[in-house]
């Protein structure tokens, strides 16, 4: 700020809304300090970092959503011009490395931990999702990486996939991890079920949705990239990734994947072209990518190509609930019941399990004082590409089914929208309130809040 | 992604591009690369050669002559957009130019590199054969009745170029299309053109290829007013269900879009 003689306004607690209003950042434009570099061309993503002997990396995905893996051939690729080196899983296995890692796990409401199947660096033996990470190239250019990568002879044997996230577990739908027995990852129930059932069967509305909650690719203009370099005579890594969270990257691939000292990896996260959050879990290719750069004594990069990002970064959402909500005759809301499937794709991605298992439940009731509330969501598996975070993890989700629910009630009693929404928001008296999803809300004045939003839009 | 290794060359005239052609079986002309470069960068068209059209000033000509116009194969989107000239005889085809793609792709695109495609969503099969077109070749005239033959598939043969497409003006024509918000193609575009004495009504993006729907015609013919089209249903058997669209939605376009570029054509004041 240039201003530097206009006092600093911080919002802290107990502020008034006028106060807001007044205040110096709220709704103005605010000059970044990245800005300049940023608008003038100079910013500096890591696909532009090119180090010196920098070699390519490229990998074979799969085509199918769900299949065995019956034979792979490189020898052709070993063989092709330029190339350095061909990685498969049993090459990464033979070197005992590691998988991704999931974090804050979601149990069964029985108490048994639920069905972890980490995100693997290469399949073995079977693909479970399009965009599965067969082999990797390592190569003097990109181009010859990628006509290498087509030089691999891949058979599969196809298996029967199970997309759709409502019928995920129906019994006739194939399994994607066997050894579960069930495409169920957690279980998780909250609430009193038999109050909640009651007060919603013995109410004088009761509305009820199916809701889909539409699977979504964040697809930010910069696509993921990595390029690493090696140091033999530190046994020292120096990365630079697109990353939201660099030491979090930093610790999950040297503990989970690489088994190195933390200090000898050094990530550098340059500028950051979107995000929308998937840039923050530790994905797939990074790892192969360090480690190529041991093997073959040279810098390695990789950049997705757009498709890649499509079929790799991580996506979200991708819910089947539903969901039913009862209301007195003046339109109180007496219950909300939420049942609720989401797909976590063919395998768990770091957060994955957390967003619909915790982040989504805790926002369930949004503003609206819920006197009972019954919830149960179950994280699947699909032959699709695995989720994570992405813009509000779980709450938005949540928002959607609530208001969905809150709309139709209004709608089908007659009560205006905004009246059916003004009696049920939780008052300033009311604070701290504790929502029976688990969230305490400390302070807020949600009334207020809707009147200002009724005189901005002129309703 | 990446292209394949694949040799570029300029040709110097038409009957070098023959001889290119001639010459090089897998070698492919490359006229605005609108939709061969970006198919070549999916790695879904690996051509050993590409037979440069981009010197050749003999096709970038636009012709007027009292009963037709014509166009060189190189002729880009946005010269025909901006032809004050085509603006004047088939308002519609300057603006059925004018709605393709985006500026980068006006630019470069050609209506050779178009129509030579036959892409189903792509707008100009459907002026080609609404206006009752012949294309031009190196080696003939082919009417646009029996030029485009299914999808991405028309009656070229193997090194045969397109040098010209020549149009019939109409009394009057319009042509309108239900874009794709994301990619801008026609998930349906209809295209009416009255000769007085017929009537022609060409639809793409809707199935395999372009089509034209003989009971809009007759209807119109017999009395061009959009009340003529009352009731007549175009079937969605052999129309195209994907992702953006069922075939249903796209019969129901259809029958929307005719009824509304008619008239454009018959209230007074519109101008398509």
């Amino acid at each position: 700020m240039n201003d530097a003689d206009t006092p600093r306004v911080i919002a802290t607690e107990g502020i008034e809304a006028s106060t807001v209003e007044d205040a110096q950042y709220i709704g103005k434009p605010l000059l970044r300090t990245e800005d300049r570099r940023l608008l003038t061309g100079k910013g500096r993503y890591v696909d532009d970092v090119v180090l010196p002997g920098m070699a390519w990396c490229a990998f074979l995905r799969s085509s199918h959503a769900h299949a065995l893996i019956t034979r792979i051939d490189t020898q052709a690729a070993r063989e092709a011009p330029e190339v350095l080196r061909v990685i498969t899983a049993d090459e990464w296995a033979a070197a005992d490395m590691g998988a991704l890692t999931v974090v804050h796990p979601m149990p069964f409401s029985d108490g048994r931990p639920m069905n972890t199947a980490t995100r693997p660096v290469f399949a073995r033996h079977k693909v479970n999702h399009v965009g599965d990470i067969i082999a990797a190239v390592v190569a003097n250019t990109r181009e010859a990486a990628q006509d290498a990568v087509e030089l691999i002879q891949v058979e599969f044997e196809e298996l029967q996939s199970n997309v759709d996230v409502a019928k995920a577990l129906d019994q006739a739908t194939p399994l994607v991890h066997e050894q579960f027995g069930s495409n169920a990852v957690f279980d998780v129930r909250k609430g009193d079920e038999a109050a909640t059932r009651a007060a919603i069967d013995g109410a004088h509305k009761i509305v009820e949705l199916e809701l889909r909650s539409n699977r979504l690719a964040a697809n930010p203009i910069e696509p993921r990239s990595y390029a690493c370099s090696y140091d033999a005579s530190e046994e020292r890594y120096t990365l630079y990734a697109t990353t939201q969270q660099p030491h979090y990257l930093r610790r999950s691939l040297a503990v989970y994947a690489l088994f190195i000292p933390e200090h000898k990896l050094q990530v550098i996260a340059p500028n950051v072209g979107g995000s929308f959050g998937i840039k923050g879990n530790f994905p797939v290719e990074v790892a192969t990518v360090v480690w190529a750069s041991r093997l073959v004594g040279r810098p390695v990069k990789w950049t997705a190509t757009r498709s890649e990002s499509m079929m790799s970064d991580t996506q979200a959402r991708d819910h089947f609930t539903k969901a039913r909500m009862g209301f007195d005759a003046d339109g109180r809301i007496v219950g909300m019941e939420v049942d609720t499937l989401a797909a976590l794709g063919g395998y768990l991605s770091n957060f994955a399990p957390s967003i619909p298992g915790n982040s989504y439940p805790q926002t369930i009731t949004g503003l609206y004082r819920t006197p009972n509330l019954f919830f149960r969501v179950r994280g699947v598996y699909t032959n699709t590409v695995p989720v994570d975070a992405y813009r509000g993890s779980g709450r938005p989700e949540a928002t959607w089914v609530n208001e969905r629910l809150v709309e139709n009630g209004a709608r089908e009693l007659g009560i205006d929208v905004v009246d059916l929404r003004k009696k049920n928001l939780i008052g300033p008296q009311d604070f701290p309130y504790r929502t029976l999803s688990g969230r305490s809300y400390d302070s807020g004045n949600p009334p207020l809040l809707l009147e200002k939003l009724l005189t901005l839009s002129g309703y | 992604m990446f292209m394949y290794s694949v040799k570029h060359q300029r040709a110097s005239s038409v009957a070098h591009v023959c001889e290119l052609l001639a010459a090089h079986p897998d070698a492919r002309p490359l006229a605005g690369g609108q939709s061969l470069i970006a198919g070549m960068k999916l790695r879904l068209s690996a051509p050993s050669l590409l037979v440069d059209l981009g010197g050749l000033r003999e096709l970038t000509t636009i012709q007027i002559d009292a009963q037709h116009v014509t166009l060189g194969a190189m002729v880009r989107h946005a010269q025909v957009a901006q032809s004050e000239a085509i603006r004047k005889v088939i308002p519609a085809l300057a603006s059925l130019a004018k709605g393709i793609g985006d500026p980068m792709v006006r630019n470069m695109g050609t209506v050779g590199g178009s129509v030579a495609n036959n892409d189903p969503a792509a707008d100009y099969p459907a002026a080609v054969v609404a206006l009752d077109a012949v294309v031009t070749t190196t080696t003939r005239e082919i009417a646009a009745d029996d030029f485009f033959v299914g999808m991405f598939e028309t009656a070229l043969l193997p090194g045969e170029l397109i040098t010209a497409v020549k149009f019939r003006i109409p009394k009057r024509a319009a042509y309108l299309k239900f874009k794709n918000p994301a990619s801008r193609f026609a998930m349906v575009g209809v295209f009416v053109a009255d000769f007085g004495s017929a009537v022609r009504v060409a639809v793409v993006g809707a199935s395999a290829g372009v089509f034209r729907v003989a009971e809009m015609e007759r209807a119109l013919g017999r009395r061009f007013h959009a009340a003529s089209l009352d009731g007549i249903e175009v079937s969605s058997a052999e129309l195209l269900s994907d992702l953006h669209s069922q075939a249903v939605y796209r019969a129901h376009l259809i029958a929307v879009l005719a009824k509304r570029a008619v008239q454009s054509l018959t209230e007074s004041g519109s101008k398509p």
